[in-house]
């Protein structure tokens, strides 16, 4: 109640701010509308945000889940295998050199303007922080605590799921929450480069016709979601993390 | 448990990289271990207590030997009590102390786990996680943990170093009350501590293990025993020579 209250204290005051920027600089509002104008732009246009909504929302999610699952297979196999940690480690750095922007078109012409190039693209940068946070926390393990379960006969797969990886939780809920800040991101790229649906491809049609209320609709939908996501995420890791209470945001 | 003593032989050199050059921790070492019985080494800090606790336990092979350690006891199981008590923190006091079962797979023994938590005091924290214990609760969870697993010989890090004075004699007075029978290497830095608690004691000197004398009376000894003083300024004496050469 307290972190929603928090939020609505937060709202208001950017809504303020906005609305003072708006007044003091008195700008046009194909430059900047007021807050009241985006609010009717919502009301006037729910269906239509609705639509797209859904469409960037499930490229989120399943992005999301797909970037943590691949990033935490990844941290496995950089823990467990000597070679993949010297081959597979340096590649998985030089890929994030790439900038995604330049993916972006690439993937769109591979997998088409459908929802999987956005997909993708959001499995893609949440990727990196997943696996580098889980490989990092299961690096961090007192090594003397792998010796003791070692002296007690534990198999690798045993070590694995009831030492190394409730270990390794903290650290990869901070991965978690850096994903939930950038996994929007990664589909709304996705949708500029090229699609016929989603917030991103509302955002485009809606500053080609110089509908800026229209795009700050979408933009406030998207921050919804990204709030929506890295709350639901800090709530699932503080409830996974409950006997670690460093690691929990207050 | 095979009803022997055993020795420990190290023949080579241990070396050590140090910024300077390659130091030798210790060389041609043996140690013989008593059948049922606490073995201690004492040292000062760095001498290779610990390093020699792990070699003989196999979890630290060194890779700057000479030689290679030629009578390991392979043949026996271990078990490990150190400094740092180990718990998982987010197992309950009862999941640490079947740890072993749970990670082997095999049926737990929710009764006995009971038992040694009702022996070191603790049988009303079963369901507590670690954080929420003292030092040396979580010390003796650690040490329920160790008995649970029975294994032939018990390897003690400085297992009561971490803890304050008073705690520390009475989890000293606890273990030894609940491991008196048992095959027990002990690694410490305090000799008042070994030469309360042991039957043999060794202390590393030069890179050799040289064994030293205990008073006639028997483990558990009275802090106030005049023998065990005079034990205790002798090694201090050792040590002291030691050190300064």
């Amino acid at each position: 109640m307290k972190v929603f209250l928090n939020y609505i204290f937060s709202f208001i005051i950017f809504i303020l701010l906005w609305w003072l920027v708006q007044y003091v600089t008195n700008s046009p509002s194909y430059i900047l509308p007021s807050p009241y104008k985006v609010f009717f732009s919502i009301r006037d246009n729910y269906l239509l945000l609705l639509d797209h909504s859904l469409i960037t929302f499930f490229e989120i999610l399943l992005g999301f889940i797909l970037g943590i699952l691949f990033g935490m297979y990844t941290g496995i196999l950089l823990i467990i295998s000597k070679s993949m940690r010297k081959w597979m480690l340096p590649f998985i750095i030089l890929t994030q050199a790439i900038p995604i922007f330049a993916i972006a078109p690439i993937l769109t012409l591979w997998v088409g303007y459908g929802i999987w190039s956005k997909i993708i693209m959001t499995t893609l940068i949440i990727y990196f922080p997943i696996t580098i946070a889980f490989y990092d926390g299961l690096k961090r393990i007192d090594p003397m605590i792998i010796n003791l379960a070692k002296m007690m006969g534990a198999s690798t797969y045993s070590m694995l799921i009831k030492i190394r990886i409730p270990f390794a939780l903290p650290q990869l809920t901070s991965g978690l929450k850096l994903a939930a800040a950038f996994a929007p991101m990664g589909a709304v790229i996705g949708e500029w480069v090229g699609a016929s649906k989603g917030l991103g491809y509302l955002m485009l049609y809606a500053s080609g016709r110089v509908q800026i209320d229209l795009m700050f609709s979408s933009i406030i939908i998207l921050a919804f979601f990204t709030i929506l996501l890295y709350n639901l995420v800090s709530f699932i890791s503080n409830y996974i993390t409950s006997w670690d209470p460093k690691s929990h945001i207050k | 448990m095979k009803r022997t003593n055993l020795s420990f032989i190290l023949k080579g050199s241990l070396k050590i990289e140090n910024e300077n050059e390659n130091e030798i921790l210790f060389s041609n070492l043996k140690l013989n271990i008593n059948y049922n019985k606490w073995t201690s080494i004492i040292g000062q800090s760095g001498s290779g207590k610990s390093t020699l606790l792990k070699i003989i336990a196999g979890i630290e092979i060194p890779k700057v030997f000479e030689n290679t350690i030629t009578c390991h006891p392979k043949n026996y199981s271990f078990s490990w009590m150190a400094q740092n008590d180990l718990l998982l923190p987010w197992a309950s006091v009862i999941e640490n102390v079947t740890l072993g079962q749970r990670l082997r797979k095999e049926k737990l023994d929710i009764n006995k786990a009971h038992n040694l938590l009702e022996k070191v005091g603790l049988n009303n924290a079963a369901k507590k996680l670690p954080s929420t214990l003292s030092g040396g609760m979580r010390q003796r969870v650690a040490l329920a943990r160790t008995i649970m697993e029975d294994k032939d010989i018990i390897l003690m890090d400085e297992p009561f170093s971490a803890l304050d004075s008073i705690t520390r004699s009475a989890i000293q007075k606890l273990t030894w009350k609940l491991l008196k029978d048992k095959t027990v290497i002990m690694v410490t830095h305090d000799p008042l501590e070994a030469l309360l608690l042991s039957n043999n004691l060794y202390y590393i000197s030069r890179e050799k293990l040289k064994p030293i004398n205990l008073p006639i009376s028997k483990p558990l000894r009275e802090i106030n025993d005049e023998n065990l003083l005079y034990s205790h300024k002798h090694i201090l004496n050792k040590l002291e020579k030691s050190y300064n050469s």
